[in-house]
């Protein structure tokens, strides 16, 4: 199991180092000079090179790439262009307010599908399950950015219950994550009411109710656990998704999370800031699924004499 | 190819179901399940009645589909939809288990009324240790710390002959072999000293040596212990060296019922006698066919009118197709629903294979 463990991790550092490469070239293939951004309209020629020279972007790519990798090493990811300021200090503002859109999102589109999906397992094509589907159906169908217009449509600019826009206290959390949970929810909802229904078919829930064990720790001990392997898996994929699909919610309801940070800092061509953006979040990612695989093996004792 | 039995059944038990003294332990009366498919209705359980006094053995046999193991799952209350209960009473000391509110039926379940179930592997649940369901079930009935629980389960391992009991709690259902996980399954139904075991098919999923000795050991836990058992089986010789009387069905219906011993060896009803005749033994000469019952089990749509047997019957008159024959006395203690049952030569030779 260490063993296994160890292999996952060098695997995942590889990975890492592929993604930081990968992203520094693809910024200077893009288009555009960051200094020409930055400087004013009709500068000259010579103030544009005096921004390069400050950039370090007037230096031939490979002693950029050097520099920028001796930077990660030491920790230093730079100073943003657009910002003048270290990134680290950029992304440790925003990231947090980001952490908290996406867990609310999840933790949201997670609970519903788990009353729902449960609820359909146990009795399905009632109306608590077709509500799901339906519900399902629609966060499916609807794309996030529209839900978001449609939240503030109705919710801010009509009854006043939400901001409609910004960060000001828990109560701007709520529209973006129902905009987020809805796109996440029917992947998830589907997947634990097929597990749900697998595991309430199983011999040994027949078993657990031959023995008197109440019906509600059957539902929710007994036939979660056997879905308990593939909601971790959605929830993992929910993750990798939540880290995009803040970004249209972010940009929506104007909320300053990181996915704002890095739709400036590509249009200001801020190297340094979206390397640092990227590398943060393809770790965080990386860890997030590192630490999904060592669940398995607590959810489920065949898979660790496997490993 | 019997054994000899030992008194299983006690020696000079009456084998007379109405000459028992005492009160049933349970008396299924005109149990009918019915399950809704897209073709129609489909009748699983027709009408059976049976009893099961203290202490006794009673086997159910009948080939797939005869609907003996739905009869069981009745009885607990666990036919999965779309099938139920349509008809009939079934009482547990007494009690309707029919009219019992759902959490009086749970409490009854697992403590006075358990069961063993036919293939352990599955059975038994995969994902916890086998310590943790048996306290699981011993904790859904009784206040009990864990210590206490996991006492109970070692005990009642140790009953069954699991050696190293406290280290077989740790271990998963899945790292025990087959004989030994059906060992733990008998230990489960044990826990609280249940009044009745309903033992579906408890032995069809394991290997030939093993089957002996899961029925060696319900035999002498049963004596030993006084709990009544259903014993469902298609396996006739399994089913003669554990059961007192026995309960052929057929397409969902009770065909014949009396003691194990005469019914095998003098059957009353044909089909019965063709099952019988079917069974392979170890004196089946080689190369020569095993006898078999021609046709196959009606299907939901195509039961007759009269006696379900009578499409494959050798001696199926008119009336055969025509009426159905209640199960009814023929000889003392032994019941057919036949019209024309085969009645012994001589019976004056049988009724002593109960020693």
């Amino acid at each position: 199991m260490r063993r296994f463990f160890l292999r996952r991790l060098a695997q995942n550092l590889l990975m890492l180092a592929f993604i930081v490469l990968a992203v520094f070239v693809i910024m200077r293939l893009t288009a555009g000079d960051p200094a020409r951004i930055k400087a004013p309209i009709f500068a000259s020629e010579d103030v544009l090179d005096r921004y390069r020279a400050e950039f370090g972007t007037d230096t031939p790519l490979p002693a950029q790439l050097v520099s920028f990798l001796s930077g990660i090493v030491r920790g230093d990811f730079g100073e943003s262009f657009r910002y003048q300021e270290p990134v680290f200090s950029l992304i440790a503002q925003r990231l947090p307010q980001t952490a908290m859109l996406a867990l609310s999102a999840l933790l949201l589109a997670v609970g519903v599908a788990l009353l729902l999906g449960v609820a359909g397992a146990r009795r399905p094509d009632g109306w608590l399950d077709r509500l799901g589907q339906a519900i399902a159906a629609f966060g499916q169908s609807a794309p996030t950015f529209w839900i978001g217009l449609m939240l503030v449509l109705v919710f801010s600019l009509g009854l006043g219950w939400f901001p409609a826009v910004g960060f000001n206290g828990p109560q701007s959390l709520v529209l973006p994550a129902i905009a987020i949970a809805l796109a996440v929810l029917p992947a998830d909802l589907r997947v634990i009411r097929t597990a749900m229904i697998d595991g309430l078919a199983q011999e040994y829930i027949r078993t657990a109710r031959a023995f008197g064990i109440p019906e509600w720790r059957i539902t929710y001990v007994y036939a979660l656990r056997n879905a308990a392997l593939p909601l971790v898996t959605v929830v993992g994929i929910d993750l990798g998704y939540l880290l995009g699909g803040t970004i249209v919610a972010e940009v929506v309801f104007n909320y300053p999370g990181i996915g704002q940070l890095a739709i400036d800092a590509v249009n200001a061509r801020d190297y340094p800031l979206v390397q640092a953006i990227t590398i943060v979040t393809a770790a965080i990612f990386v860890f997030v699924n590192l630490g999904i695989d060592l669940l398995y093996m607590v959810l489920d004792p065949r898979i660790r004499i496997e490993a | 190819m019997r054994a000899p039995r030992s008194g299983a059944g006690g020696p000079g038990r009456p084998v007379d179901v109405d000459a028992l003294p005492g009160e049933p332990v349970l008396s299924v009366r005109n149990l009918t399940t019915v399950f809704a498919t897209r073709a129609g209705e489909f009748t699983a359980v027709d009408d059976v009645s049976f009893d099961v006094w203290p202490g006794e053995c009673l086997g159910i046999v009948g080939e797939s589909g005869s609907g003996k193991s739905v009869a069981a799952l009745s009885i607990l209350g666990l036919v999965d939809y779309p099938g139920g209960v349509a008809a009939g009473e079934i009482r547990f000391r007494g009690e309707d288990l029919r009219r019992l509110r759902p959490e009086a039926l749970r409490a009854l379940r697992g403590s006075r009324l358990a069961v063993v179930f036919q293939d352990p592997q599955t059975a038994l649940n995969p994902l916890f240790t086998v310590g943790r369901q048996m306290t699981d079930f011993v904790r859904a009935h009784r206040r009990a710390s864990t210590r206490e629980a996991t006492r109970l389960a070692t005990e009642k391992l140790r009953l069954v002959g699991v050696s190293a009991p406290e280290q077989r709690l740790r271990a998963y259902p899945w790292e025990l072999s087959g004989g030994l996980r059906q060992r733990v399954a008998i230990a489960m139904a044990l826990l609280l000293d249940p009044e009745l075991i309903i033992a579906d098919e408890p032995t069809t999923a394991l290997d030939v040596s093993i089957q002996a000795q899961i029925v060696e050991l319900l035999v002498d836990l049963k004596q030993r212990l006084g709990f009544s058992l259903i014993f469902i089986s298609h396996d006739l010789g399994v089913v003669s060296a554990v059961a007192d009387r026995v309960l052929v069905m057929y397409a969902g219906r009770a065909v014949e019922r009396g003691p194990v011993g005469e019914t095998f060896a003098h059957p009353l009803h044909p089909y019965t006698a063709a099952l019988v005749a079917s069974a392979p033994t170890l004196e089946s000469v080689r190369g020569r066919p095993l006898p078999t019952i021609p046709g196959s089990l009606p299907g939901p749509s195509d039961r007759p009118a009269g006696c379900v047997f009578a499409p494959r019957c050798p001696r199926a008159q008119p009336i055969c197709w025509a009426e159905q024959p209640p199960l009814a006395p023929v000889l003392p203690g032994r019941e057919a629903a036949c019209h024309f049952p085969l009645l012994p030569d001589a019976p004056a030779t049988t009724g002593t294979a109960r020693g």
